[in-house]
């Protein structure tokens, strides 16, 4: 009686503490799953990926929306960055292209990496982007500009109250993370 | 005292070397001695963290910095939560646990002793650790208990300090938990049935296994934030990728459960204090098992009502809504089976009752904010001002704190063999429910009225309220030094208390003598 009495104490214990284990790991987990979850939704005004192809297929069609492109660069990032043209009105279908101008003020090359949010969140779902400056890092040398490509399209599922939408950008300095 | 000579032989009779000094405190697997030490570390920390909510008030008497940087007012803000969060309520429930669980369903002692001696004993590390921040460079962690990324990612050393202490915290709970789990599981003496159990255990028993859940979470976030900080992850900073608000749903996904962490301990307390001074058995027993079983569920699913304005899609804030609310259904099963406890009982105010009278009526005030807080388009207006801070307040001092005070008052005749000078005790009732509603009840009304919250300064329109609240404030510190004479002068002397204590009350603990033996129910009673 004794003796299974305090085998029973130890189950209890060892699976309380994978338990405990688990829900650990579980924290972890959150993050992939959050993102799945964001892309999956648009929550958080996460955009799609297409490409070229699939995005000239889909038909033109007579609703219009405005896209206001804003663009900032973070404080410790000594760059100019704006976009060329900040506004268009664009049909849902039509394949746009949209040019951001980079200029790094620095003496030293510097390694940065775009993040981009849509506003209304809702909206980020039916905003498809088949190339983007933000897909990938840029470098930029001493005193070097450039110009930056954004091709992207909105889908005919657009809700039917989004008449104008926000692509924002930030670029952030990503020597912390060259090696990945 | 038959046999003196038989003793020696008999190591397993404890009664006669009972240790003394550093072997009986720092090596002890007593449940009663370490519920003690439990009890010491939490008021000493609701002390400390007094002590800072104090120069926070001090410094909101009036608009413009008078007394300190708004720097040192971030870290006052930031060391007042954690300590009182983990350092005084979280242990001092902890500490109940460990003194009443045993005595209530007939067990000798914790099922794990010597686990239960490491849990407390790295607490004071911990939050050694956590204090010492304060004189690295740049001080004690200033953004917040929340510790929201990306603001954490930057900062000094003090937020690594932070980190670890919080790590240790989380295997001090971790471990209690596991500790309380197994006791009720498995030492509960013959005859007593789960859906027999003192309400306490019950609230416990949920309570540990909320902790096991969500400590976890909260020590993987940290981590994470640690790894952002040195090793070159992008788990929050959008930098590499990450993404801030993901901080915060993990954050919160801990967060919400943890405030029921806090509150259903008190609970089971208060559902101890109201028969026995009604003279009424507990009323819908089984209804209060599952309306806590129930706010422990809903708990899990209603985080994102503290992060209603980051932004998201209009079901998500429905949902979150509509859950929250949820919640105020078994809440007020609670309220309602504690009213009717007492309604036609023969009631008598002894303090602890005193305690439980205010905290139902003081929680239940918290419960409605929390209502109005849930409301979503509301919550845009009331999101970080004064409004929320009063609210936690209610439902956290007035609900927790109190409660604590209450079941101390409880039982600390049983603990000290004493009892305690009840018109102080009522004195310091009064004063405490009193200030403490001078303090935060004008809280809500600079809430409503805009006034945001962790500022060092505000506008001059909101300094009549903060006036009067830092007064109540003063009064509310000092009242508590009363609490201490109460406390020191029981365990000195006092009236002898019987074992009963208290007018014919139910539970195991009342059938052992007062103070409790050191040693008690090494031949489990029958329960029938």
């Amino acid at each position: 009686m004794e003796k299974s009495t305090a085998n029973n104490q130890q189950g209890i214990v060892v699976k309380l503490v994978v338990i405990a284990l688990l829900m650990f790991g579980f924290g972890y987990a959150l993050v992939p799953l959050y993102d799945a979850f964001c892309r999956v939704t648009g929550f958080g005004g996460k955009t799609t990926v297409i490409d070229e192809a699939a995005a000239s297929a889909v038909p033109l069609s007579d609703r219009e929306v405005n896209v206001t492109f804003t663009s900032h660069s973070h404080t410790a990032l000594p760059w100019e960055f704006r976009p060329v043209t900040p506004m268009v009105d664009i049909k849902l279908g039509q394949v746009q292209d949209a040019v951001f101008y980079v200029k790094n003020y620095s003496d030293r090359p510097i390694t940065g990496m775009a993040t981009f949010n849509v506003s209304p969140p809702r909206a980020g779902f039916h905003f498809k982007k088949t190339e983007c400056f933000c897909f990938t890092k840029q470098v930029l040398q001493p005193g070097e500009e450039q110009e930056m490509l954004v091709r992207f399209m909105l889908d005919t599922e657009m809700p039917d109250d989004v008449y104008e939408l926000t692509l924002s950008y930030t670029f952030f300095d990503n020597e912390k993370y060259a090696g990945q | 005292m038959a046999n003196v000579a038989a003793e020696h032989d008999h190591h397993d009779d404890h009664d006669h070397h009972m240790p003394t000094g550093f072997k009986r405190w720092c090596m002890s697997t007593n449940h009663k001695d370490i519920g003690t030490l439990y009890l010491i570390f939490s008021l000493t920390m609701l002390m400390l963290g007094g002590a800072m909510a104090l120069v926070i008030r001090a410094e909101l008497f009036q608009p413009g910095l008078q007394f300190v940087d708004p720097h040192f007012f971030n870290q006052m803000t930031t060391m007042h939560a954690l300590i009182m969060v983990f350092g005084a309520v979280m242990p001092g429930f902890v500490g109940f646990a460990n003194w009443m669980i045993p005595l209530m369903v007939g067990a000798p002692d914790m099922a794990l002793p010597r686990m239960n001696n490491w849990s407390f004993w790295i607490l004071p590390f911990a939050f050694s650790i956590l204090l010492l921040s304060f004189f690295v460079p740049g001080g004690a962690p200033a953004a917040g208990w929340t510790l929201y990324a990306p603001l954490t990612i930057q900062g000094g050393m003090s937020v690594d300090m932070g980190i670890v202490a919080i790590h240790m915290m989380g295997i001090s709970s971790i471990m209690g938990a596991i500790n309380v789990i197994v006791t009720v599981l498995n030492m509960r003496a013959p005859g007593m049935t789960l859906m027999k159990m003192p309400m306490f255990v019950w609230t416990w028993l949920i309570t540990a296994f909320l902790l096991i859940a969500v400590m976890p979470v909260f020590a993987g976030a940290v981590t994470m934030l640690l790894t952002d900080r040195h090793f070159g992850t992008a788990f929050f900073n959008p930098a590499g990728g990450g993404d801030p608000v993901l901080y915060q749903h993990i954050f919160w996904f801990f967060g919400h459960p943890e405030v029921y962490i806090m509150i259903l301990p008190a609970f089971g307390i208060i559902s101890h204090i109201i028969p026995t001074f009604a003279r009424k058995p507990l009323f819908g027993y089984s209804s209060m098992v599952f309306a806590t079983g129930a706010i422990a569920f809903l708990s899990f699913i209603v985080w994102a009502h503290h992060m209603f304005t980051v932004g998201m899609p209009l079901e998500g804030e429905l949902f979150f809504m509509y859950a929250t609310m949820l919640i105020s259904v078994p809440t007020g099963v609670k309220v309602f089976n504690w009213v009717t406890t007492m309604w036609r009982g023969s009631m008598t105010f002894e303090t602890p009752m005193l305690y439980a009278i205010g905290v139902v009526f003081l929680f239940t005030l918290g419960g409605l904010s929390g209502l109005m807080l849930a409301i979503t388009p509301a919550d845009f207006q009331y999101h970080d001002t004064y409004f929320v801070v009063a609210h936690f307040h209610y439902v956290l001092f007035s609900g927790a704190v109190m409660a604590m005070f209450g079941g101390a008052f409880f039982w600390l005749p049983k603990w000290t063999g004493h009892m305690y000078n009840e018109t102080l005790g009522k004195i310091h009732f009064w004063l405490t429910a009193i200030f403490f509603n001078i303090t935060f009840f004008p809280q809500h009304f600079l809430g409503l009225a805009g006034m945001p919250r962790r500022y060092a300064d505000y506008p001059v329109q909101f300094t009549e309220f903060n006036m009067i609240s830092s007064v109540g404030a003063f009064g509310l510190g000092l009242s508590q030094l009363l609490f201490i004479y109460i406390v020191i002068a029981t365990v000195r002397g006092g009236k002898k208390a019987t074992a009963e204590v208290w007018d014919n009350p139910e539970g195991l603990e009342w059938t052992v003598p007062s103070p409790a033996p050191f040693h008690t129910f090494e031949t489990p009673p029958t329960v029938k």
